[in-house]
């Protein structure tokens, strides 16, 4: 229902407000409400019936949010695909959910070929795209609320991609903390540089469902961010750690206007503590941490950090809070078991509400694992204060987050284990300025060891660009448990004692200039990979 | 790497994670599509801003996803650099009797 409800309403109080636009396009909710209307009835008279699921794999634009829309006003589900995702990995997620359709940019076709399936096809922004949007609509009959409203694909630990399906309740729930919580409304215009493929699409449909203006970003440049906030005096927008840092490096930050500036979100990945500090001296907003999961619905916690103000201590040091629970995702930190740990104690965090998946599509087994007794299991190991103050210590999954994007070690190590030469693999996240972490591979070789060369190829033609490993080591030997499990920890450990080293060698080469004395603690903002501490 | 290696190549082989994934790539080849992070360009863009000074414009952004595209901006800075300079100093050139 939400999706269909929540754009009609929209244009019945304000039909002539910017609602939606990217670099191409300007729409207002009369004419949004309408184009979405005239393809919900295209679909249908395609002869998609409710349920059915359609793929949408394009770069942001007007036309992704028109087809999510339209799916949801239709009862079709939509599944968003990564465009810059190599064959292997569209060709799961069509396996897994199989689109009756897809709709693309027509270079993102060129470029997959066959890897769609065998569905019909659709190139955004075609004649044949804007005649489905000129379509005569006629009135259809609204979901329900518990009708699934899309599939979003995360990293597993299975080294395949989960589908985790998302109602239409799901997304109204996250618009109601938001508006609630962060204040969204009808005056807000939100920049999103995200990718709306990624889970973080959540916070912007509630921003849009508040009839605050959308300004979509193809792709994410800090450049481009700052002349959209300035151009279209946005007040909100979110970023993951990585963009920040890049806007505070570009040289147009010194003479752009940010003033618009409300509340800063940031999200998808840890934030340094250095980072948001600066942060906080050079934005004229507040920073507001979004700590959420895709199979939660979004942002579940969530803090505003404001300069000066707590949680700094007396050194000026960051406390690494994700934040307090957002209204209707109610937060416990829990044992294995499920029983809820004393305060301060160390446990998963766990959510339940209606912002929480329905379920991972078509997978029984990983849904057991996640969801247990009503309760949400992150697989984020964490602690809350008496206050409600949440802190995110370790994760009981192998994930580790490139740039905001989920990856798990096992969907690299699939790929590098089939390569000629190699006998054993393991892939680490390793700590990385700019990307937060970047995983990096280790291979125990044969007599005939295969080259990096090879390597880096198979995962290009395999995985997305931020999956690929971003160095490889050989070993002698892979370290496993007497069960044969594998020990990352202990190359983990052997990385940063080299780091360590290196550091030091550096430090000594330059005494003269002092040591550097930085921290590296980190506000915990990040989304959680989704897995079961004792099942994962 | 060898010198038959074009400025732009050159410059982006500093930036991208694995200098593999851009051998053998044509120049008017899209980046993204060979196998490149976005990311890699970004850090590319932020490093040409800070070689010249100034910020680049959204044509000169567009322009960096090909090797072509990046040697043209590389090429169109270095005039302009000169032109910049030129511009600065015929005074002095002129007292020291060097401009024509």
């Amino acid at each position: 229902m939400w999706m269909a409800h929540f754009v009609k309403r929209n244009r019945l109080l304000r039909p002539d407000r910017l609602a939606l636009t990217d670099p191409n396009h300007r729409l207002t909710w009369r004419e949004f409400d309408e184009r979405t209307d005239a393809l919900a009835t295209a679909l249908l008279e395609r002869g998609v019936e409710k349920g059915q699921r359609i793929a949408v794999s394009s770069r942001s634009r007007v036309e992704v949010l028109e087809l999510y829309v339209a799916g949801g006003k239709a009862g079709v589900v939509v599944c968003p695909i990564n465009p810059s995702f190599p064959a292997p990995e569209v060709e799961h997620i069509v396996r897994n959910v199989e689109p009756v359709g897809v709709f693309s940019e027509q270079q993102v076709f060129d470029r997959l070929g066959d890897a769609f399936g065998d569905g019909w096809r659709v190139p955004i922004g075609s004649e044949e795209y804007e005649e489905m949007a000129a379509t005569k609509a006629r009135e259809l009959p609204l979901p329900r609320q518990d009708d699934i409203f899309a599939i979003l694909h995360t990293s597993a630990t299975t080294g395949h991609a989960k589908g985790v399906a998302v109602t239409h309740r799901s997304v109204s729930a996250c618009y109601t903390a938001m508006a609630a919580e962060v204040g969204f409304s009808a005056d807000d215009v939100m920049v999103n540089p995200c990718p709306l493929f990624h889970g973080s699409v959540v916070i912007g449909l509630a921003l849009f469902a508040s009839g605050g203006a959308l300004v979509l970003e193809p792709e994410f440049t800090p450049q481009r961010w700052l002349a959209d906030v300035a151009e279209f005096k946005a007040t909100k927008t979110f970023l993951v750690p990585s963009m920040a840092r890049f806007v505070l490096r570009t040289k147009a930050f010194a003479n752009a206007d940010l003033s618009s500036l409300k509340d800063i979100m940031f999200g998808g990945a840890p934030m340094p503590q250095e980072l948001l500090r600066e942060c906080l001296e050079k934005f004229p907003a507040p920073m507001r941490s979004i700590y959420g999961i895709t199979e939660g619905g979004g942002p579940i916690a969530t803090h505003l950090f404001r300069r000066g103000e707590w949680p700094f201590d007396a050194e000026g040091t960051v406390l690494p809070t994700a934040g307090r629970m957002l209204p209707g995702y109610h937060i416990e930190v829990q044992d294995d078991s499920g029983n809820v740990v004393p305060t301060g104690d160390v446990g998963e965090i766990c959510v339940r509400g209606d912002g929480m998946m329905l379920l991972y599509w078509r997978n029984t087994e990983a849904t057991a694992k996640t969801v247990r007794d009503g309760w949400l299991r992150t697989g984020d190991v964490g602690y809350a204060d008496e206050d409600g103050f949440l802190y995110l210590v370790d994760r009981c999954n192998d994930v580790l987050i490139r740039g905001g994007q989920n990856v798990y070690p096992a969907e690299i190590e699939r790929v590098l284990a089939t390569q000629p030469g190699v006998l054993d693999v393991a892939v680490v996240g390793v700590p990385d300025d700019e990307w937060g972490e970047v995983p990096v591979a280790f291979v125990a070789a044969g007599d005939e060891p295969p080259t990096v060369a090879a390597l880096i190829g198979a995962c290009a033609r395999e995985l997305a660009s931020y999956k690929r490993p971003t160095a490889v080591h050989f070993v002698d030997e892979i370290p496993r448990n007497g069960a044969g499990k594998l020990l990352r920890r202990v190359l983990r450990d052997r990385l940063a004692a080299e780091a360590r080293a290196a550091e030091a060698a550096k430090a000594e080469a330059a005494r003269a200039t002092g040591p550097a004395t930085a921290r590296d603690d980190k506000v915990t903002a990040g989304t959680g990979g989704g897995g079961a501490c004792s099942g994962a | 790497m060898s010198d038959h290696l074009t400025p732009g190549h050159r410059l982006l082989l500093e930036f991208v994670d694995l200098p593999q994934l851009i051998e053998g790539v044509p120049g008017d080849a899209d980046l993204i599509n060979a196998g490149l992070n976005s990311g890699d360009l970004i850090r590319l863009a932020l490093a040409l801003e800070e070689r010249t000074g100034t910020p680049l414009d959204d044509d000169e952004l567009g322009a960096l996803h090909t090797l072509d595209g990046i040697n043209q901006v590389l090429v169109s800075r270095e005039a302009a650099e000169l032109t910049d300079a030129a511009e600065t100093t015929p005074a002095a050139a002129t007292a020291s009797g060097e401009a024509r």
